[in-house]
């Protein structure tokens, strides 16, 4: 009876924390000073802990802290680390083998790839210094939609996503035992992605309109003529409908305005593909990622105030541009083996910043630019200063903007909410670790709040403010091991003046409220 | 296709062959000889191609009689391996048509130089030399000697790349080498001999570079479609349009480079793609990718290649990529693997 329960707990456990996989076998765990001894089945073991079924209950313990005896025991010297990643094409086909390489040499190891059936590659990592594996990376190539449920069926141990999960995904987490997969540390921002217009390079169009390019996909505008073009019908192209980029595009475009993809919609399972056959066809205009516009050119997205934004690594790094999309990866709620975590820790070195940019995607190393490149935005912003802007405001931003630099990190929140947004609490992090590195020693970092102009300017000034103060909270938070007496942290705000984009829209006064970051 | 496939194999035939008769010639039995240039492992090679060519049905040919005597000595006191009683014969063959192959076929007349050194009978010296010399666009202008063992299998390692040549008739072999380091280091094999050589190549910095290099008849392609280019089109280079050095310095577009003779035992070719970085003219990106066509030599077979890809900071990525190609079902049609390469990406922003 005892032991056919015991057999149900394990096979329970076996469902709900399947480490690598082991025959359940007896296995003894003594401590290094002997005093202590564990007898029960090996559930699991992930290179660094061994999960054990005893008398007590399921117990996690340490690998370094005991020694193992018994059949069930495994080998520590040829642990093998493994991991699967499934998601997005656009993460699995260039960015993830790159990063996987780089990781490699910079760990001395070297690297050899199978191409599988299905477009599955499995990435072999081997220690040059003695010819022992250390590791398999398998990439299994999809979309957003399959990296989740792949993610939530065990089928992968990692998802590559171009958005964050649906409620019902986040519903199907909890019910496969997942937790809760939309709390911060589950996702993390691996590179910077956007969703970006693109036309032939012979099209005479420069910019349009976001509600422009709702109605164009939506089949309400057919005709070029109607863009100022020439009078010939305009050839559609988006990504298919699993992939993350068309959902997207759906979502922050379409949606919004009430519309629905339209009929005749060419289709692409790939992003290159789909810049090449627009940038061939001066009829045709497409969506596509930013690090695949390739030989197509972008659009810059416009509002009717004549504010535009063209999508760059610095705009799109500061999220000024409006369809900025982070590329997220979302972890299991089991613990990953040691290697497969370190290399999640690798995606924020200098070296992984470098492979991230040379994939044409923008990666989140901190950037300064000096006072001389904030020309063009201090005088949108005396040209905008309505009568609620005075004199005594603009002079001190402008005196603020001669005197420092800009750093890249822009921080903004979830619509509706005060939380901030993913790409922000990444930023925070980077933020805070580099504090922590003493990267700002003997500076101030002021964090300056800015609004939208929607409402009363004294309201928005201190709405602006609010938000300043949250950002600063949430550094000195996240930069626990830094000593904040080496460095000032201080707080400004600005309100209304200053604004990025046209307020007379939903996403446009998105991008209005944010907190800077200026170095003095 | 299939015609090029046939006149490879008979080549192969035909060079390996006549490669056996000159050695068992060159080597068989010891003379006078007093150089020092003689490989050391000419013995064991001549032992090799005694097994290799040796038939059950021999004719009984005469000798050569002028090697008898003039055949190079091994050049230490190591004795000469007990060589079995054997006839020199002329195995069964056709007359080779070619002159180099006539030559090959030629009894070698290794005669001593009045300073006492081994030469060939074209009067070059025994013995492996190599030099490298820089040429435009990152290439190294390799001219290797071996004038003693000509048809021979050469193996030339650079930087992660690994590539099997041949010497010609009289032993020489000049090959442009894409360069990958700088300076350039090149290992060079020949029959139990090696040599290394070194070129600086100052231009290096002013190239991305791109290759796929693989072991046995594989017949892989690395095709570059330039900015936005369509097969067949002028800016799709690949080995019909491989494009020019000359080219790339004049910063219209890259060219491709064939490496590699497989021709010989154990192939292993590249091709690599060099790319101008900073003085192109047009901005956009070049996509890359692997092709094979299908083919009954290579259909179904398991295949080791590896990529190289140079970053900006100068290091050389190398990965070791294992596929098997499509089942001879499918002869005829291409494999193509796209994303297995960096697209290389010109670029304002």
């Amino acid at each position: 009876m005892r032991s056919m329960l015991r057999a149900a707990i394990t096979a329970a456990l076996f469902a709900i924390l399947p480490l690598s996989p082991a025959i359940a076998q007896d296995v003894t765990l003594r401590s290094l000073d002997g005093s202590i001894e564990l007898d029960g089945t090996l559930i699991g073991f992930d290179g660094e802990f061994y999960r054990v079924d005893t008398i007590y209950g399921p117990l996690t313990v340490n690998a370094q802290g005991v020694s193992c005896l018994g059949p069930g025991c495994p080998d520590l010297e040829s642990f093998i680390a493994e991991a699967r990643f499934a998601g997005a094409r656009v993460m699995a086909d260039t960015l993830m083998p790159a990063l996987i390489e780089a990781f490699a040499r910079d760990r001395g190891m070297s690297v050899s790839r199978a191409l599988q059936p299905e477009g599955r590659s499995v990435f072999t990592l081997t220690r040059i210094s003695d010819n022992s594996v250390a590791a398999r990376f398998t990439l299994i190539p999809g979309t957003t939609d399959t990296g989740f449920e792949a993610l939530l069926n065990r089928d992968a141990d990692l998802a590559l996503a171009l958005r964050q999960p649906s409620e019902a995904e986040r519903q199907a987490a909890r019910l496969a035992d997942q937790g809760d997969i939309t709390l911060s540390q589950r996702a993390r921002v691996l590179a910077i992605d956007g969703l970006v217009a693109v036309t032939a390079p012979q099209n005479a169009l420069r910019e349009i309109t976001i509600p422009n390019l709702a109605l164009v996909f939506a089949g309400e505008i057919t005709n070029w003529a109607d863009l100022g073009g020439g009078d010939a019908p305009i050839a559609l192209h988006l990504m298919e409908d699993s992939s993350g980029l068309a959902q997207d595009f759906i979502n922050r475009v379409l949606l919004p305005e009430g519309l629905n993809l339209g009929p005749g919609i060419i289709r692409h399972s790939d992003p290159g593909d789909l810049a090449s056959a627009v940038a061939r066809d001066p009829y045709a205009i497409g969506v596509t990622s930013f690090a695949s516009v390739d030989n197509a050119r972008a659009l810059a997205l416009g509002g009717p105030c004549g504010f535009n934004q063209t999508a760059t690594h610095e705009s799109l790094k500061a999220e000024d541009y409006p369809l900025t999309a982070p590329l997220f990866v979302y972890t299991p709620a089991r613990r990953l083996p040691q290697l497969v975590r370190e290399f999640l820790a690798f995606f924020e070195s200098q070296t992984a910043e470098r492979v991230i940019r040379r994939a044409g995607f923008v990666n989140q190393s901190l950037r300064r630019s000096p006072a001389a490149a904030q020309g063009a935005r201090l005088a949108n912003a005396i040209q905008a200063a309505g009568a609620e802007i005075t004199l005594d405001n603009l002079q001190r931003l402008a005196a603020r903007v001669a005197s420092s630099q800009r750093l890249s990190p822009t921080f903004r929140f979830a619509p509706g909410t005060t939380d901030l947004d993913p790409q922000s609490r990444s930023s925070v992090s980077r933020l805070a670790r580099a504090i922590e590195q003493g990267a700002f020693d003997g500076q101030t970092l002021v964090f300056v709040g800015f609004s939208d102009g929607d409402g009363n300017a004294a309201t928005n000034l201190r709405l602006s403010r609010g938000r300043a103060e949250t950002v600063r909270t949430a550094i000195i938070e996240a930069a626990s091991a830094a000593d904040l007496n080496r460095l000032q942290l201080r707080v400004d705000a600005f309100g209304e003046a200053m604004p990025m984009a046209c307020d007379d829209t939903d996403w446009g006064r998105a991008v209005n409220r944010r907190v800077e970051v200026w170095l003095e | 296709m299939p015609k090029r496939q046939i006149v490879r194999l008979a080549a192969v035939g035909l060079m390996t062959v006549s490669g056996g008769i000159f050695a068992v010639n060159a080597g068989l039995i010891p003379g006078f000889g007093n150089g020092g240039s003689t490989p050391q492992s000419t013995p064991g090679a001549v032992t090799n191609a005694v097994t290799e060519t040796a038939e059950p049905d021999q004719d009984q040919a005469e000798p050569p009689i002028a090697t008898a005597a003039l055949a190079p000595a091994p050049t230490d006191a190591q004795d000469l391996p007990e060589t079995p009683d054997f006839t020199l014969t002329q195995p069964d063959l056709a007359q080779p048509g070619n002159l180099s192959d006539r030559m090959a076929a030629t009894p070698d007349l290794n005669m001593a130089a009045p300073d006492g050194n081994e030469v060939s009978q074209f009067g070059l010296p025994c013995g492996l030399s190599v030099s490298a010399t820089a040429a435009p666009a990152a290439m190294v202008a390799l001219d290797i000697m071996n004038p003693c063992q000509p048809n021979a299998r050469v193996v030339i390692e650079h930087s992660g790349l690994t590539l099997t040549e041949q010497t010609d008739a009289m032993g020489l072999l000049a090959a442009d080498i894409p360069a990958f380091e700088t300076p350039a280091f090149f290992t060079i094999r020949v029959e139990g001999s090696s040599e290394t050589a070194l070129a600086v190549v100052p231009d290096l910095a002013e190239f991305d570079r791109v290759a796929v290099a693989w072991e046995d008849t594989r017949d892989l392609e690395l095709h570059a479609m330039e900015f936005g280019a369509d097969y067949g089109e002028s800016g799709h280079i690949w080995q019909e349009n491989a494009g020019t050095p000359a080219r790339a310095q004049a910063g219209e577009g890259g060219f491709v480079t064939q490496l590699g003779n497989d021709a010989v035992n154990a192939p292993m070719m590249a091709q690599v793609y060099t790319f101008p970085r900073d003085t192109l003219t047009r901005e956009g990106a070049v996509r890359l990718s692997i092709e094979a066509p299908i083919n009954t030599r290579n259909c179904g077979q398991d295949t080791m290649a590896r990529t190289l890809q140079t970053d900006l900071d100068g290091a050389v990525a190398v990965t070791e990529l294992t596929f098997t190609l499509p089942a001879c079902d499918a002869v005829g049609d291409y494999l193509v693997l796209q994303n297995l390469l960096q697209d290389l990406r010109v670029a304002s922003n």
